[in-house]
């Protein structure tokens, strides 16, 4: 069940009617019996893992808290959730790399098995993950499993995320309130704006994308050029409006939801792209795996490594192929660099008398970090890593004469093209402005200029949306994962 | 309820009514237009209120064989086609319902191949999406489309909303009255006549769906005073035995009239290959001729006067304009 569906509006609206409608004693067990009616919905066959993991971490952690091996006991919980993230989605991955060192030495190919993939099992099983390492450092432990259970399977982040922290989502799952009207409006905004990024722009940008990416050897340098910048932003868009949607969701109940998204594409540096980018993940990986690897506290060739081995292992997370490695690595690579040539960067800049915060150097910057994202990004969407590496040298290979006509063969008309170009400048103006200006804040704290810029926003979506007969419907990118 | 709180409802209920104009003016926008090949509603529509005094409907063998023109020169009685592609009987009941609200026609014709049609054929999107809003298309919705169609017409911008850039100025032009009346002028001949007609073999669920429209249509029309003629078009596509079925279960009802087109073929004189579009459809020239002998039949049988106040103007305007076309010599169809 889409987000972006009816299906889920309808769910959406019932479940909240209903919440709202039962005592408050009752609230929980309404929001506990939404997320798991909304997880099998969507798949029915895991929810018996889902409920397993649940007891199974909470029970663990009661005893994490005050047993005398909690290293040991810690290792077990980690080592369980790990294993069976493990299981079904590496297990193909991992066989594939054993035939490929087999294959090295002349041994012949052992079967590779492929499990389904539980929906959401690598969001889940990182929330779980990072509330065991938490309760091991000190925090208390759950004692309420109806909390516990709501707090691992809370439906609105459960799919995609946001990867919730323990002491941001369970204090407010302890005492459940009802949505006031500013909780609607702040909802029905991200709901609204969700929808747009999603079907306005995600959806339409992929078709671009899938155009060029479906034969790469018959696409222009231009075409490719212009598909692999459209995916940047395509993704951009697609799991900030998932992100919207959830946070959105959940305000509806009264909750607030870690924000995962922060005009991401504005970064003047790998390492701050990831400060704005999926912010409950790689804030997660900082402090889980980078922090108790050293950090930068072992000095600089210790800090790089450790920093290639969270990229290389959230490239992992991503997906089970080599193209989701090699994407981490490349962010790893461009934030060490980034480190690297930093002091060198400013020197240079004070000698020639430039001021290095002066708007023109801050553009550059910021464009040069998009495109060096956009090569990473090709990785990510590219079927393989060869084809990756294909597509990056036909963009410079084949750029010949860049002749305009060829973005009309991309799956758009041109009318298309320029409403969403349209789209884009203005998701990225509204970026650029909040950067300095709380826009949305102040939006919300209209009435008629707010509900003017929704019916806008809604209409632009009916009429240009990528959805409907003709249109294949695109999943949510980040469900794969 | 607190200030606030009434200033927020105030502008919700105020930006959903804009929010649904701004829809319904997109929808109205993107749809096609259905200018022939029937469905023909924005056309039907501009006809004078109570003008029409008879109706035929049925499917494509109603729109590509009967010109209201030639029918009204003959009988004298104004007519309009208001059939639909692959109509099953079901969705006429409730066509003939609509179609009432604006008009009181003296005689209705059904052309019942339709008898034969499973439940869902390849048309609903036309036939019911070019239905004007109401309760008649909201049944024909949720009764005689198919489920996975279902959304699309309650929310027309799912079809159609990707036609905005492809609009052109025959889309921005308002419906005007339709010059042929329903009929859809077809100027090819194939080679291929009736003789060459591959006959309909009738579920027994499907004959039990459409008879009972037909037995609605039978009571709507008693009800309303208005003459009904089941009626075959004068090919086979529907078994000599199913004909002779329905004529067993409907000939007796009071107000209803059985005509079997394939008794006159000597009185509609059709020529064997020129006049038929295909094997199943007259072209304009069969039209006409099989035209002229239903406004004969009309006038011998059915014992219609035609309405006061007629538009004769519009009449013998919309006359001139199907001989004008039909003056052009036929083409074989490609």
């Amino acid at each position: 069940m889409s987000p972006s569906s009816f299906a889920y509006m309808g769910f959406l609206l019932a479940g909240v009617l209903l919440y709202h409608a039962v005592p408050q004693r009752g609230r929980k067990i309404v929001l506990l019996a939404l997320s798991v009616l909304f997880y099998g919905i969507n798949a029915l066959r895991f929810v018996p893992l889902l409920l397993a993991t649940i007891v199974f971490n909470f029970a663990l952690a009661q005893r994490l808290e005050h047993a005398k091996r909690r290293r040991a006991l810690l290792i077990l919980g980690l080592t369980v959730e790990l294993g069976a993230l493990g299981l079904f989605k590496y297990l193909g991955f991992f066989g594939e790399l054993v035939n490929l060192a087999g294959g090295a030495f002349g041994l012949p190919a052992v079967t590779v098995w492929q499990l389904a993939l539980p929906i959401g099992i690598s969001f889940y099983t990182f929330v779980l993950c990072g509330y065991l390492i938490d309760v091991y450092r000190g925090r208390p432990a759950e004692r309420n499993p109806f909390d516990f259970a709501l707090f691992a399977s809370f439906f609105p982040a459960i799919l995609s995320g946001p990867i919730e922290r323990s002491d941001h989502l369970l204090p407010q799952l302890r005492q459940l309130r009802r949505a006031k009207l500013e909780d609607v409006q702040f909802a029905a905004q991200r709901i609204i704006m969700g929808l747009a990024k999603k079907l306005l722009l995600a959806d339409n940008l992929a078709i671009l994308v899938n155009t060029a990416y479906a034969d790469p050897m018959q696409s222009s340098g231009l075409q490719l050029a212009v598909a692999a910048a459209a995916y940047s932003l395509q993704i951009y868009c697609d799991f900030a409006a998932y992100s919207d949607m959830a946070v959105g969701s959940a305000r509806l109940f009264g909750i607030s939801l870690i924000e995962n998204f922060r005009a991401p594409y504005l970064a003047q540096s790998s390492k701050e792209l990831w400060h704005r980018w999926h912010i409950s993940l790689s804030t997660w990986f900082r402090d889980y795996l980078y922090f108790p690897l050293g950090g930068s506290r072992r000095g600089k060739g210790r800090t790089y490594l450790n920093i290639l081995i969270v990229f290389a292992l959230s490239g992992l997370w991503h997906g089970a192929a080599l193209k989701f490695v090699l994407w981490g690595l490349l962010f790893g690579i461009f934030q060490v660099i980034g480190a690297v040539l930093l002091p060198y960067k400013k020197r240079l800049c004070a000698a020639l008398g430039l001021d290095w915060d002066a708007a023109a150097l801050r553009v550059l910057r910021t464009l040069i970090c998009f495109v060096l994202s956009t090569v990473a990004w090709v990785f990510f969407r590219a079927d393989t890593a060869r084809q990756a590496v294909l597509i990056l040298s036909r963009i410079v290979t084949k750029a010949g004469v860049w002749d305009p006509m060829q973005l009309a063969a991309l799956g758009l008309s041109w009318e298309a093209l320029a409403v969403l170009a349209i789209c884009v400048l203005v998701l990225l103006t509204v970026d650029v402005v909040c950067e300095r200006v709380p826009l949305r804040d102040k939006l919300l704290a209209t009435v008629w200029p707010r509900y003017a810029v929704w019916v806008v926003v809604l209409a632009a979506v009916a009429l240009f949306g990528a959805y409907g007969t003709g249109y294949n419907a695109q999943e949510f990118v980040y469900f794969q994962f | 309820m607190n200030k606030a709180l009434k200033k927020e409802l105030l502008t919700l209920v105020v930006s959903l009514a804009v929010l649904a104009a701004l829809l319904a003016g997109m929808t109205h926008l993107v749809t096609p237009k259905q200018h022939d090949f029937g469905a023909m509603w924005g056309h039907f529509l501009q006809e004078e209120p109570d003008s029409i005094d008879v109706m035929f409907f049925g499917s494509s063998i109603t729109y590509c064989d009967v010109v209201p023109a030639v029918y009204w020169e003959q009988s004298g009685l104004t007519a309009f086609v208001h059939a639909g592609p692959e109509q099953t009987l079901p969705m006429t009941v409730l066509y003939l319902r609509e179609s009432l609200k604006t008009q009181s026609p003296q005689a209705v014709f059904v052309e019942c191949t339709g008898v034969a049609f499973p439940q869902y054929m390849g048309y609903t999107k036309t036939n019911i999406g070019q239905m004007p809003w109401g309760w008649n298309r909201l049944h024909a919705t949720f009764t005689c489309a198919e489920p996975e169609v279902r959304k699309g017409l309650l929310f027309p911008l799912y079809f159609y909303h990707d036609r905005w850039d492809s609009l052109t100025e025959n889309d921005l032009q308002p419906y005007d009255k339709d010059m042929l009346a329903g009929y859809t002028f077809l100027h090819e001949y194939s080679g291929r006549w009736r003789a060459n007609t591959e006959q309909l073999v009738i579920e027994s669920a499907d004959w039990e769906r459409n008879t009972a429209a037909l037995e609605e249509i039978c009571a709507l029309c008693r009800e309303q005073g208005i003459t009904l003629v089941l009626y075959r078009a004068p090919v086979e596509r529907l078994a000599n035995e199913d004909w002779a079925r329905l004529e067993a279960q409907f000939s007796d009802q009071d107000g209803v009239y059985l005509l079997d087109g394939n008794d006159y073929l000597d009185r509609i004189d059709a020529v064997p290959v020129t006049d038929y579009y295909d094997t199943m459809h007259y072209n304009a020239s069969g039209a006409a001729k099989f035209s002229s002998f239903l406004g004969e039949w009309s006038r011998e049988n059915l014992g219609l006067t035609p309405l006061l106040g007629q538009d004769e103007a519009l009449w013998t305007e919309r006359l001139a304009y199907f001989e004008e076309l039909a003056a052009a010599p036929m083409q074989p169809k490609e």
